[in-house]
């Protein structure tokens, strides 16, 4: 059982390297651009006309993969399932303020995934 | 083989579980709140043949609730078989909890053919969840139709994409589905939002389009039968932007919306009911949910349908990429509206749907009309991911299936074992009716064909709470029987019949019982339906009324009203017609009015248009009443101290009216508890003083020497003066209040004059008070009550004053005065409950934590009852209406025959019913005459010229709809049968 377990984060940890030299520079772009964000948060930039919060920020991070990483359907869905495990942890927890706040971003997910499968249904080339 | 059948078997169980719902509950209904199951189901049902129901409340359009029908009519067959009422509900509940069930089995059949004991799982997500709870606890007919509809509807549409279904068998469906399914346009919103899910679903097997528009076809046509009337009131009645109220509801949105986050909403628990609270961990409504909030495993298995849907569209077969995006699309719509006004989403369906989107006022209830949009999405995700599953893991996915419906049964405990009724609360659903209901019920059966008049309802709590256990937002007589009756309306609270009422139980209350037999003689009610089983705060009926005719039946009574007096038929002609100024206050002047008059709206446009009418008519004016006014503007004023800082005065009351006509007026002054008040009816007019000469006095009236009046504005004072309810509140003979609470109390003397000091070192809970009780305190009444203060140091003074009865406090009102060092005026007004009950008055010295303590003073503490009698000013007619002689016949609740004679001029017909454009006069001797509103609420026709003898009949004319809708519906039944049969007829030949 470990030595299987072992060897499969083996090849886990050799698959996300390789993907993440593959696209070293879209990854560095990526965490700028959301480092960049926080920091235009912060300091209130845009604000009163487009306020940055923290939503579109999410937003922003669900959808700059798609286009930085050619993220499909199922990413995005792996991040809603992910959501959806930390909004059930947090609600286990009975913090469900902080719950509720996350249910939102797995309702984000959800959309952006839907939009993303119909894409790809539609334009599929099967 | 042994699997299948083991399959059937717990879908055979599961259909039953409503079984279990009664099991060691023998001769028990489940009844009561929004639950209307009817103790007479074939009185229920014809009710639903018309588009008007004349028993509640003086008629009102029922067009909505003309979708009802297919589902009350399974109620009415084992009536006919002459089964219990219990037994013919369990298979009502039966039917319907099975249909669901099997709708959600067969779609899975056709979306996993070849996994049996995913099917079954598919059909127990969607037939059993919490969403369900609030569904079969109240029989929503709309919810349990629209929740029917939607796999059934999806699976006739895969079935024909997938050519698995000739198309004569998919017509045939559809019609008998579309029957089904036919509840859900008791609430039209339930209806559109089932057509979008068509209308989505038939897009995404767009390869047969073309069968799903003749399959909706199929739908519409035969749902003609409620799709036309409602259609038509829909139209006619509502505007596209707001009038939620027109059709009896209220605009509850945004309290619906409160906890439907998307936290909750994805794990299926938005019921608003769900999150009420008496105290911090006692529900107030749903025992239950506690568990659901609280328990970790309860809390986890809400996380679980979710989970998987999510995870399918991570692991699925490709060949599930349609439904998976249906399933999708069918999710975020679902989260979005049942989200309702809730942030973040909430802003934009407000400012986008609710305030640009046309008719969208009708989805009321977000969170319940679009729920079930989510839970089909569940079932079917649920599905792809464990079929995915089996393809590689067939083991574990048989233990997963296995795991989540043995999981979700018990997760749905309340549902499975009857807990949805709360039979550990106070007011659960599990009703034993006495036997004097059904006592009462063949009586009333055997009235209501030949009813003389309406039954007035009493006491008139908006909610009828029995100690047996059954509460209603209607009257049970509705429940039992299709008599006529009148009584407290929980919506439509604003209509003119409702103001009507108010007045009329506030009389009877009172014992104004002359004013209370004119007021239900207007409308049309001969008899007050007792229940001295009802839990109530109102005081019981005057014993004059229970010496009238009475029909006994255990604890409730039928009493006839006026026990001398010729209660008017429905149909009458008027001999006095009198104009009313202002028209607003009219039920005051109906009081007034006999059997005989009839009280019009100089106003209104069609009158207008017939002067004759007016010309000859009496006026009646309503003065207003300068204490009343105070009282008004005082209760409509914005929270300030200047409206309380002041001195009132109620030794004088002014009456202000306004005269349109000039000529000879009678003040005609209300006698009720007259003798509380010391009057001197040496008065002023318009500043010039007159001696006021009674006339005459009938049991309710003084009726005063005529004055020629001008038109115009007018002014009547007069002294009134009322004894002071509190006793010793001057403090001049000394300590004559209780103490509350240890502290000083001195009586000081200050230049002759005694007042109250109050010195409260440390004393809290009670705050130390003199109290006082209201002397021959009257609950009717509203009190001025005012005294003198001034705050010497600590905590302000306060007035706290407490109306309760034998077992609790009813009110509790606190004044908390301002901070002022000098002596100072406060008076503020009190209108108490009307119920046996008393008053006290706490002149409090507060605690505070500084160590010094408060001192306060008080003195003149006084209080009065307000003089409330209304004024009247009444212009006698010039000359009598004619009155011919009228007979009808109730035909139908929409039609009704008439037979005129005597007509030798012109004349008033009035239909006491409530007032509507279509209602029709329809005549082949006479012209179509002028239609207007009479006595605030009922319909007049005004026949100028006509024969000495005609007839002519009343018709509601929306009830055309129905018929068509109907002859529409049994045509479309037809030709789908026969349809069917010739294709069957052609494939074997």
């Amino acid at each position: 059982m470990l030595p299987s377990l072992i060897s499969f984060m083996k090849n886990t940890y050799k698959r996300v390297d390789k993907w993440a030299s593959h696209h070293h520079l879209n990854l560095i772009i990526y965490n700028l651009l959301i480092t960049l964000m926080f920091l235009l948060r912060s300091a209130g930039y845009f604000n009163p006309y487009l306020p940055i919060s923290v939503n579109l920020i999410m937003i922003f991070a669900l959808v700059s993969p798609i286009f930085l990483f050619r993220a499909n359907f199922k990413t995005i869905f792996v991040a809603t399932t992910f959501f959806w495990m930390f909004t059930g942890f947090l609600g286990i927890l009975k913090v469900n303020i902080w719950a509720e706040r996350t249910a939102i971003y797995v309702f984000e997910s959800l959309v952006l995934g839907v939009i993303l499968l119909a894409w790809e249904t539609i334009f599929s080339k099967e | 083989m042994i699997m299948k059948h083991f399959i059937k078997a717990i879908l055979v169980i599961l259909c039953l579980v409503p079984v279990i719902w009664f099991v060691g509950r023998p001769g028990i209904l489940i009844n009561g709140s929004d639950t209307n199951f009817p103790l007479d189901p074939i009185g229920w049902f014809n009710r639903r043949m018309y588009v008007w129901n004349a028993t509640s409340n003086a008629g009102v359009d029922f067009s909505a609730s003309t979708a009802g029908s297919v589902f009350h009519l399974v109620q009415v067959l084992p009536t006919l078989l002459a089964q219990p009422l219990q037994t013919t509900e369990m298979l009502s509940l039966i039917f319907w909890f099975s249909a669901i069930l099997l709708a959600a089995y067969f779609l899975a059949k056709t979306l996993f053919p070849n996994n049996p004991i995913l099917q079954t799982l598919f059909a127990s997500l969607y037939a059993i969840n919490p969403y369900m709870f609030n569904t079969w606890e109240n029989a929503k007919v709309s919810n349990i139709s629209f929740v029917l509809s939607l796999p059934i509807f999806l699976n006739i549409i895969i079935s024909l994409n997938q050519n698995r279904i000739s198309l004569a068998k998919g017509i045939l469906l559809s019609t008998l589905s579309g029957l089904l399914i036919s509840g859900a346009g008791i609430n039209p919103a339930y209806f559109i939002i089932f057509s979008v899910f068509f209308w989505l679903s038939s897009a995404f097997y767009l390869k047969s389009i073309h069968k799903s528009v003749l399959v909706f076809l199929i739908i519409l046509l035969v749902n003609a039968f409620w799709i036309l009337p409602t259609t038509n009131f829909v139209l006619t009645n509502i505007g596209p932007f707001g009038g939620l109220d027109k059709i009896g509801y209220t605009n509850w949105i945004d309290s619906l919306s409160k906890n439907t986050s998307f936290y909750n909403v994805l794990r299926l628990q938005g019921a608003w009911d769900w999150y009420e609270f008496d105290v911090p961990g006692k529900p107030t409504y749903i025992p239950y949910a506690v568990n659901y909030f609280y328990r970790f495993p309860f809390i986890a298995f809400s996380l679980v349908l979710p989970f998987f849907s999510f995870m399918a569209y991570i692991f699925h077969e490709k060949k599930n990429r349609i439904n998976l995006l249906l399933s999708g699309t069918l999710l975020i719509i679902g989260l979005f509206m049942a989200s309702g006004t809730h942030p973040p989403t909430g802003v934009i369906f407000r400012r986008l749907l609710m305030n640009h989107l046309p008719f969208f006022s009708l989805f009321r209830s977000p969170w319940y009309i679009f729920t079930p949009l989510i839970i089909l999405a569940y079932a079917i995700l649920t599905g792809i991911f464990i079929d995915k599953l089996k393809s590689k893991f067939n083991k574990i996915s048989r233990v997963l299936i296995s795991s989540l419906f043995l999981g979700n049964l018990i997760y749905c405990y309340p549902l499975i074992t009857g807990r949805i009724f709360r039979p550990s609360m106070p007011d659960n659903f599990y009703i034993r009716f006495p036997s004097y209901v059904f006592e009462a019920q063949k009586w009333l059966k055997s009235i209501e064909n030949n009813q003389l008049g309406r039954i007035l309802s009493y006491p008139p709590d908006e909610i009828e709470r029995f100690k047996w256990g059954y509460n209603g937002i209607d009257s049970i007589l509705s429940l039992l029987s299709s008599v006529e009756v009148v009584f407290s309306p929980l919506n439509g609270t604003a209509t003119p019949t409702s103001s009507i009422l108010k007045e009329l139980y506030y009389r009877l209350a009172s014992g104004d019982l002359e004013l209370a037999e004119n007021l239900a003689n207007k409308l049309n009610t001969v008899a007050i339906f007792e229940k001295n089983d009802q839990r109530t705060l109102y005081p019981a009926l005057p014993s004059a009324i229970n010496k009238n005719e009475v029909k006994v039946f255990d604890r409730w009574s039928f009493i006839t009203i006026a026990k001398n007096k010729e209660v008017k038929p429905k149909i009458f002609s008027p001999k006095t017609i009198y104009f009313g100024y202002p028209f607003i206050s009219g039920e005051k002047m109906l009081a007034y009015l006999g059997g005989d008059d009839v009280y019009l709206n100089p106003e209104d446009s069609v009158i207008g248009e017939i002067p004759t009418l007016y010309k000859d008519s009496a006026k009646i004016v309503l003065a207003e009443n300068s204490q009343v006014r105070d009282l008004v503007d005082y209760e409509r004023a914005k929270a300030g101290l200047e409206i309380k800082l002041v001195d009132r005065n109620l030794n004088k009351v002014n009456y202000k009216f306004v005269i349109e006509e000039d000529g000879e007026y009678e003040p005609i002054l209300e006698k009720s508890k007259l003798d509380r008040y010391k009057i001197s009816y040496s008065a002023m007019i318009d500043s010039q003083d007159i001696n006021l000469e009674v006339q005459k006095s009938s049991a309710s009236y003084l009726f005063f020497q005529s004055l020629m009046l001008k038109k115009g504005w007018h002014n009547l004072t007069l002294d009134v003066q009322s004894k002071n309810a509190i006793e010793g509140g001057d403090f001049d003979l000394g300590e004559k209040f209780n103490r509350v609470n240890e502290a000083s109390y001195m009586i000081q003397n200050e230049n002759g004059n005694r007042y109250l000091e109050i010195v409260n070192k440390d004393k809290t809970a009670p705050d130390p008070a003199a109290a006082f009780q209201l002397v021959d305190f009257d609950s009717s009444l509203p009190y001025l009550i005012k005294a003198k203060y001034k705050k010497i140091y600590g905590g302000n003074a306060k007035f706290e004053v407490t109306q309760s009865n034998k077992l609790t406090a009813l009110i509790y009102q606190k004044e908390d005065l301002p901070e002022l060092p000098e002596w100072t005026n406060y008076s503020f007004y009190f209108r108490p409950i009307f119920t046996d009950s008393i008053v006290n008055i706490n002149l409090t010295a507060p605690f505070v934590s500084n160590g010094f303590g408060t001192k306060v003073v008080y003195d003149d503490l006084e209080a009065y009852p307000l003089f409330t009698n209304n004024l009247l000013l009444v212009k006698k007619a010039q000359k009598e209406h004619l009155q011919p002689t009228i007979k009808f016949t109730k035909v139908s609740p929409v039609l009704y025959d008439v037979a005129v004679s005597g007509a030798t001029g012109p004349h008033t017909i009035v239909f006491s019913e409530n007032y509507s454009p279509n209602w029709q006069f329809q005549s082949q001797d006479i012209n179509q005459p002028a239609h207007f509103t009479a006595n605030m609420y009922a319909n007049a026709w005004f026949i100028e010229t006509s024969p000495n003898d005609y007839k002519f009949r009343l018709y509601y004319k929306p009830q055309t709809w129905r018929y068509l809708g109907l002859v529409i519906s049994i045509i479309t039944l037809c030709a789908a049968i026969s349809y069917f049969i010739y294709e069957k007829h052609i494939q074997k030949s």
